[in-house]
């Protein structure tokens, strides 16, 4: 890997780029618990599930807790 | 080595502990919870529903190396081990604890292993649900200091390589981190990448202490 430059930046300046960070770095939860056999808790996969664009015809991200409105 | 680092909360310049996580500390990683109301906006809710699983994932991974023998609570325990089997496989957990009165006991926490080559393989890293969240208190550099953490734990056993995963959320991130041209679905913080880090994780050390002086 190359340095882009070699000037050593402040804390301020590297504090910054919060905005961009992901908060988790990391493979996927998903790839991770299939690599290792691990279980996902069923919390996440519930959630995933209404993750847009993953053609079950979901696009909306729905909370777990939250409650509908009754029919 | 230290243990502290620099963190912001609320735009306050404040401190964090980073240390390896006990066993304790670990067992309570895998109760991390989301909020009872997720945040309306789907990419924060998918950090905070990634975070903790990989809790619960780096918790259950900690506790296989465990059982094996293979889990270590402490420097010492890491430099024992080396010493006993320079080629033997051990897994850490870092954690991130606030120094301040605070509801949120972990900030964020760094699964590692250090692999049979003396490199440390980054598993994973992430901050609590709730820093995430940016409810109640805004907490940053959390995730910087950690990986400065790191790099000063690198330094010290005098590791040559640390590397991990990349994915197309954090890449970006990474590379801007690390100050590198490119960051593709791996990275590989070593030579001149190495020292730049050191550098940059000493100078945030002596800003810290300066603003601690003036204190």
């Amino acid at each position: 890997m190359k340095l882009k430059s070699r000037r050593v930046r402040s804390m301020e300046e590297l504090g910054a780029m919060e905005d961009k960070s992901p908060a988790v770095c990391g493979p996927s939860p998903v790839s991770y618990a299939a690599r290792h056999g691990l279980k996902l808790s069923k919390n996440y996969v519930e959630i995933m599930r209404f993750q847009p664009g993953n053609g079950n015809g979901a696009h909306k991200f729905v909370p777990r807790r939250r409650k509908l409105a009754s029919a | 080595m230290s243990l502290r680092f620099p963190v912001k909360v609320d735009g306050r310049h404040s401190e964090t502990e980073i240390d390896f996580a006990t066993e304790a500390e670990v067992l309570r990683l895998a109760r991390w919870r989301r909020p009872r109301v997720m945040p309306e906006d789907a990419v924060t809710a998918r950090k905070i529903s990634d975070a903790v699983d990989f809790a619960k994932l780096a918790s259950n991974r900690w506790r296989d190396y465990q059982r094996a023998g293979e889990a270590v609570s402490s420097m010492e325990e890491l430099v024992e081990a080396i010493q006993k089997a320079p080629a033997v496989e051990l897994a850490t957990v870092l954690i991130a604890r606030p120094t301040w009165r605070s509801a949120i006991p972990t900030l964020g926490f760094a699964y590692l292993r250090r692999t049979w080559c003396h490199h440390l393989f980054l598993e994973f890293l992430a901050t609590h649900p709730r820093v995430i969240g940016r409810k109640h208190e805004i907490i940053g550099w959390v995730g910087v200091s950690i990986l400065h953490k790191i790099v000063s734990i690198a330094k010290d056993l005098d590791i040559p390589c640390i590397w991990g995963e990349a994915t197309e959320i954090s890449a970006s991130w990474y590379q801007e981190q690390l100050n590198v041209v490119t960051v593709g679905d791996s990275f590989f913080i070593e030579g001149e990448v190495m020292q730049h880090c050191q550098k940059e994780m000493q100078r945030s050390q002596k800003e810290m202490l300066a603003r601690r002086d003036k204190m």
